[in-house]
């Protein structure tokens, strides 16, 4: 399994990044690499299938997504999909938690 | 199987129908060579995907209806977009709807095939599995097996991956859907779909939609 993120994936197969490029959200920064650069190849963000990387920096992940315009709750919803119970996500997710959607 | 013959009345129980995907159960009465009662029965429990996706983003929802299924989830990717899609007025029609139905030949190829020769030929042919059938028959496994794939790489080419597709263009909610959910929005949409910012305006962020309150009863 190789130690690095998803991003890796993408410059190594040459895709262009669907969140610098087109605005998208992409978990691929703090995602485990592994899939094959799945779905940024398809033209979608990286949905974290592989779980969080050794060394995620969510906060700053988190920063850029609410730059594209996440709130608070989406983001909260964005940290908890398949591998949502791993501390990192977990962590992420519950730093969203107690703001108010609206 | 239990089997209790009398005189004139033959029952069929089958109480683990080990041969779909699923939990399922049969009951079959003949009498005088007729079938007098016949039950088939599915008592798989509840999943709660509903509850999964309650207060989500509704984009989010083919993505996780798609793990109802690893045989399958082709029909709940598109059961979910089109429920997303009929919850905001839209149809989809033309070269869209034409590569999801492909795609959903591509799955119903690849699902039956593994249905018909994998399941059930061991067992109208009297072997235990394909593997025993294999032996004698490899031809007919070999060709089984091509089908499925042939099945499989039409998932591939349109949805990204053959078993839980991910490919935007094809499987997601479409960006029409998006577009009536929030008229207002500062974002434009590219010809497959995808979010784009507006390329006069790079500050602007795409304004993010409003979620989609799933009702549950």
């Amino acid at each position: 399994m190789p130690a690095y993120s998803q991003c890796i994936e993408c410059k190594l197969a040459a895709t262009v990044c669907v969140m610098v490029a087109e605005g998208k959200p992409c978990l691929g920064p703090v995602t485990q690499a592994g899939c094959g650069n799945l779905c940024p190849a398809c033209d979608r963000g990286c949905f974290a299938c592989f779980g969080p990387v050794e060394t995620p920096n969510m906060s700053a992940l988190s920063e850029r997504l609410k730059a594209l315009g996440m709130d608070a709750r989406s983001l909260q919803h964005y940290y908890r999909l398949f591998t949502n119970n791993a501390p990192a996500f977990r962590e992420a997710s519950k730093a969203h938690e107690s703001v108010s959607p609206e | 199987m239990s089997q209790s013959a009398q005189s004139d009345t033959r029952v069929i129980e089958v109480n683990a129908l080990a041969r779909v995907e699923g939990e399922g159960a049969l009951y079959l009465r003949v009498h005088d060579g007729a079938i007098a009662d016949l039950k088939f029965r599915i008592y798989e429990p509840p999943r709660f995907f509903e509850a999964l996706l309650e207060g989500r983003d509704f984009r989010d929802a083919p993505d996780i209806t798609a793990r109802i299924c690893g045989i399958c989830p082709m029909a709940y990717i598109l059961s979910a977009c089109q429920a997303m899609e009929a919850a905001a007025g839209v149809s989809v029609t033309g070269p869209l709807r034409d590569l999801r139905r492909l795609a959903y030949c591509g799955e119903w190829i690849q699902s039956h095939v593994l249905h018909v020769f994998l399941l059930h030929a061991p067992d109208f042919l009297g072997y235990d599995d394909s593997i025993q059938l294999s032996r004698d028959h490899p031809e007919v496994v070999k060709k089984a097996l091509k089908l499925k794939k042939l099945g499989n790489q039409v998932l591939e080419v349109i949805g990204g991956r053959a078993v839980q597709c991910t490919r935007s263009t094809s499987v997601s909610v479409a960006c029409t859907a998006c577009r009536a959910a929030r008229p207002s929005r500062g974002s434009q949409t590219t010809s497959n779909g995808a979010w784009r910012r507006r390329s006069n305006s790079p500050a602007s962020p795409p304004a993010w939609p409003s979620r989609v309150s799933m009702m549950t009863t």
